[in-house]
């Protein structure tokens, strides 16, 4: 601030930045960029340089802050490929429908936050006057309850993928799965086909019984 | 290291805690009066499952996690998607600071060159008034 007025006299372009300075002004004096003040002080080191003696001390945006706290591998893992959305490809061996918001069954993290059970902070073993309250009847549970054990995620993906293969006619097939396609098209069409060639056999037993058989024949037989 | 020693305990430990309750469930889905001391056991062991994981806390208390983080979980997403995302703002935001600052360097080094570029023209503007007036000079000069 001290060289402002002398240093860059009325001609001086930048009048706009100083305008534009003063909420900057200090930042960018403590980052080193304020080069157009110093320079009224009358210093030969160059302005760049300059602020780049003061940013080596000081961590700012300029360098990658990615690199610098060594986060490449982080970033590569979670940015590089896809990450999948479903909580159930985090935690895949968790049982129970863990896909589905926890605001459906009051089961979740934030209710628990906001709302912590009524509880002693230690944990003590039941006694066996305790465990008579969990003396349960014999029998199944109604399925409504039995939802809890039950593991669609890992079931439908598996289906899904099965679904896609077989339904997906053409482009990831192995040959060995087309040629049985193409096997079982042949099978299928081929009765279809004997048929045909039959008929046209009869047809043209009928037409030419001197000349049975061949479509050429049949054609040679027509130019006549 | 040590951290992720502790980590790997809580992890051991909720995943114990975990087995132990599906457990739990497929005895009490089809329960039988056969096996009311297995169900004792298991809650046994469930309380000091539970007893396992309120040690680990003591080691994790410098551990917080953001909130959002449980948003995610609550509405069945991956938590990793918020790690994606905080990287990807983190890497935006510092471009555009990156950004920011080469701008302030550019303006800095453009103000330098405004300077010089200012000083030349106000020679040239010596140099040419100083040639007109020798000019229109010498053309009085040739008329008288």
């Amino acid at each position: 601030m001290r060289g402002q007025s002398g240093g860059r006299g009325g001609a001086n372009g930048p009048i706009g930045v100083q305008g534009a300075g003063p909420s900057g002004s200090a930042r960018v004096g403590k980052r080193g960029f304020g080069g157009p003040r110093g320079r009224a002080g009358g210093s030969a080191v160059p302005i760049a340089s300059r602020g780049a003696g003061a940013g080596t001390t000081e961590l700012t945006g300029s360098t990658n802050l990615i690199t610098h706290y060594n986060l490449e591998h982080a970033y590569n893992k979670f940015c590089g490929k896809k990450v999948k959305e479903k909580l159930s490809n985090f935690l895949p061996d968790l049982p129970g429908m863990i896909d589905l918001p926890g605001s459906h069954d009051n089961s979740s993290l934030r209710s628990l936050i906001e709302k912590p059970p009524i509880c002693g902070s230690s944990f003590t073993p039941l006694t066996s006057t305790m465990l008579t309250g969990f003396r349960l009847h014999a029998g199944p549970l109604p399925e409504q309850c039995r939802l809890m054990h039950i593991q669609p995620p890992k079931k439908k993906n598996k289906h899904k993928h099965k679904q896609s293969r077989t339904q997906d006619p053409v482009p990831p097939e192995t040959p060995s799965d087309s040629d049985h396609k193409k096997k079982k098209k042949k099978k299928e069409e081929d009765p279809e086909r004997k048929r045909k060639k039959k008929e046209k056999k009869k047809k043209k037993n009928r037409h030419s019984p001197e000349h049975p058989g061949v479509g050429s024949s049949q054609a040679s037989g027509s130019l006549r | 290291m040590a951290m992720a020693e502790k980590f790997d305990s809580l992890e051991e430990h909720l995943e114990k805690f975990v087995e132990n309750i599906r457990q739990l469930g497929i005895i009490v889905s089809d329960f039988q009066p056969s096996s009311q001391a297995g169900l004792n056991q298991k809650l046994n062991f469930m309380v000091t499952g539970l007893q396992d994981i309120d040690k680990c806390r003591q080691q994790l208390h410098d551990i917080s996690v953001p909130l959002e983080v449980f948003e995610y979980i609550d509405q069945g997403r991956n938590p990793q998607l918020y790690t994606k995302e905080c990287l990807e703002r983190a890497l935006a935001k510092n471009e555009q600071v990156k950004g920011k600052i080469d701008t302030m360097k550019d303006a800095a080094d453009g103000d330098r060159f405004l300077t010089s570029m200012g000083t030349f023209y106000v020679v040239q503007i010596v140099i040419s008034t100083f040639a007109c007036r020798r000019s229109t000079e010498e053309m009085l000069q040739g008329c008288i």
